[in-house]
């Protein structure tokens, strides 16, 4: 497990500065950190994973390759209104657990690799594998 | 009463009121049930106490489409029958299973579910298994530590098995059988053919042989065939004297149908942190119960999908789980030992016990339902076996219903993980893309023969009737997992106990009836 914890912030770490440096957009670091890191599933497996869902993910759903419209689609709340790029960054954590969620509840799901996940969390792993 | 058919004189001429044809499960449990009736019980066994080689071989048979387990093996030919290598997992069917559904072509029985609740518990007593409820909360009760996964219950939902010892009808009941004294137990003695009048609306009598050559007529006021589904459906096709289609087979019916369970590793439940998950775990022959994740019945009719269930292994242990189709010999003997040396592995402590242990990775294993179809079957080979009986052989097909179902079956069981924060599902390879219909080659069944006399109230859909009567032939019935008319996503031997045992109910009904017949008792 410390050994995942370690692979993820350093992942993280090269998101953050991979996402600012193409992002036309004044955002904080924190919060693209937060948007490209799926919580539960780095709980369970380990950056390479994420970012091969990513890259699937991406493949699957040609709508949504970019950066762009991934941060979008994920800066959303669960009634569909767009929630602020200068939001706080756990207000959009608990955003995105709840979004998780209602998508798992919902049957709001994608299957990535055999994977079955919450859309929300398949475009978090889309918008980490952009960095990488 | 036991008599061992080889040293009966040539053409012997056997007389009772009821014949059953074959000493498995449905046999027995048939023959028990009419001790001291005051009626004469033919039992009729086409091998001894043993299994032996030689009887194996009139089992062998061809398979075509889908992988199958060796027929010869598959299936045991000595009393007690294929419960000498059963192993012991007893569910009930569920309501949905009776229903005709208009997404699963060819469904629906005659009769409901109701119809045999009475007769679960006495099936349940058969295969010495406890207490009968097949219910969490009444487990729960017993042991607090019995905790399920904190899944919507109205849409994947616990359905609980029941662990047999597993019951060996052929140790278990030979010296009741032996000793019941209406109870005439024939043993070599393989039926090969049913004599039926002109009309073909009664059995006259029917024929049994030995490998020592000898030939015996049997003759009852009653025939019930309880030989197997794939010999059932083979005995009524060679027995073409006088209807040239076989009996009961007007509709070209008997051996279609053919179904067992679908049983295949297909996905990972990953836990965030490392947890036991007791209620679910299987230690084999030591564990009485246990749960497998079923799909609601409401969510089956909206996805239209069959009815099955995801059982739980750690994955530390199922990692190394040769799939059963992979391991299942030509040679029956070798079965038998296979089961034995499980036994034994688990007393010497070489198996772990997992229902303690906390583990983060589970493999979820599927058992599912084969939707009912005419394609898959059995029919005639032109080669014939040492008693002159033409071979049954087998085409197994499946269709795309069965792996889209169990696709959704983990698309739910995933969507329950991730709305409780359980975990996560993820399936293997071969259910990700849901286009592709292929299957794996590890992809086995139970070795569950069912269908091939299927149940129905009409003639042109089924060969027995409700009360599993052949139609139009007013005293030959069939007992057994070749009446179900489909296979529901539990294991058939306790429903086909049950079965039988309404079977049993109703001949007793209806030969009490008979007029001016005094029933022998000798």
């Amino acid at each position: 497990m410390k050994r995942r914890k370690f692979i993820w912030l350093s992942g993280l770490g090269a998101v953050a500065v991979s996402l600012t440096s193409v992002s036309c957009r004044s955002r904080n670091h924190a919060l693209d950190k937060t948007l490209a890191h799926p919580l539960f599933l780095s709980h369970i497996c380990d950056t390479k994973t994420v970012k091969d869902i990513g890259n699937s993910y991406r493949q699957k759903m040609n709508s949504e390759f970019s950066e762009e419209e991934l941060t979008n689609l994920l800066l959303t709340d669960t009634s569909g209104k767009q929630i602020p790029e200068t939001s706080d960054t756990l207000f959009v954590q608990t955003l995105l657990e709840q979004k998780i969620e209602k998508d798992f509840r919902t049957g709001n799901t994608v299957a990535v690799k055999g994977w079955v996940l919450s859309l929300t969390e398949a475009r978090q792993c889309a918008l980490f594998s952009l960095a990488q | 009463m036991y008599i061992d058919a080889r040293h009966l004189e040539n053409h012997s001429l056997i007389e009772g009121d009821v014949c059953i044809i074959g000493s498995g499960a449905a046999g027995i449990s048939m023959a028990l049930d009419w001790i001291n009736t005051p009626y004469k019980i033919i039992l009729l066994e086409g091998g001894g106490f043993e299994v032996d080689e030689k009887m194996q071989d009139s089992f062998k048979g061809k398979t075509t489409g889908q992988r199958y387990f060796p027929l010869q093996s598959s299936r045991l030919h000595c009393f007690g029958g294929t419960t000498g290598h059963w192993a012991g997992y007893c569910s009930t069917f569920d309501s949905i299973d009776f229903k005709k559904r208009e997404w699963v072509p060819n469904s629906g029985w005659p009769i409901q579910r109701e119809d045999l609740d009475t007769y679960y518990p006495r099936a349940n007593k058969l295969v010495d298994i406890g207490p009968y409820p097949y219910d969490l909360k009444f487990w729960q009760k017993k042991d607090s530590s019995l905790v399920p996964l904190p899944f919507n219950e109205n849409v994947i939902w616990n359905k609980i098995w029941q662990f047999s010892p597993p019951t060996r009808f052929g140790t278990k009941y030979k010296d009741t059988i032996v000793h019941a004294h209406n109870i005439h137990l024939y043993t070599y003695a393989n039926a090969v053919n049913i004599d039926v009048n002109e009309n073909v609306s009664a059995v006259k009598e029917i024929f049994v042989r030995n490998l020592e050559g000898k030939e015996h007529i049997v003759r009852a006021k009653y025939f019930v065939m309880a030989c197997c589904a794939i010999q059932n459906a083979r005995l009524l096709l060679v027995s073409n004297n006088v209807a040239p289609k076989g009996l009961g087979n007007d509709n070209d019916l008997v051996g279609r149908h053919f179904m067992d369970h679908l049983e295949v590793k297909s996905a990972d439940l990953i836990l965030p942190k490392a947890a036991p998950l007791k209620l679910y775990m299987n230690d084999f022959f030591v564990t009485k119960m246990r749960a497998e994740l079923a799909v609601h019945e409401k969510k089956q009719e909206e996805f239209k999908i069959l009815n099955g269930t995801a059982s739980l292994t750690p994955k530390l242990i199922a990692k190394d789980n040769i799939a059963m189709i992979d391991k299942f010999t030509d040679d029956a003997q070798k079965t038998i030992k296979m089961w034995e040396d499980m036994k034994k592995e688990f007393k010497d402590g070489k198996t772990l016990s997992t229902s303690t242990m906390a583990f983060g990775e589970y493999e979820l294993f599927t058992r599912i339902e084969q939707s009912p179809n005419p394609s898959s079957r059995v029919y005639l080979d032109t080669e014939k076996d040492a008693f002159g009986m033409p071979r049954a052989n087998l085409n197994w097909v499946l269709t795309p219903l069965e792996k889209n179902s169990i696709r959704k079956l983990y698309e739910l069981i995933g969507q329950q993980s991730g709305a409780a924060g359980a975990g996560r599902v993820r399936m293997m390879d071969w259910l990700a893309d849901e286009r592709d219909n292929s299957w794996p080659s590890f992809l086995g069944g139970g070795w569950h023969h069912m269908g091939t006399t299927k149940m129905s109230d009409d003639p042109k859909d089924g060969v027995v009737d409700r009360n599993c009567k052949v139609h139009g032939i007013k005293n030959l019935y069939v007992a057994g997992s070749s009446c179900f008319a489909t296979s529901g996503a539990a294991n058939p031997t306790l429903t086909l106990i049950a079965l039988t045992l309404r079977l049993s109910d109703h001949l007793k009904t209806i030969i009490a009836k008979e007029p001016n017949k005094r029933p022998k008792t000798s």
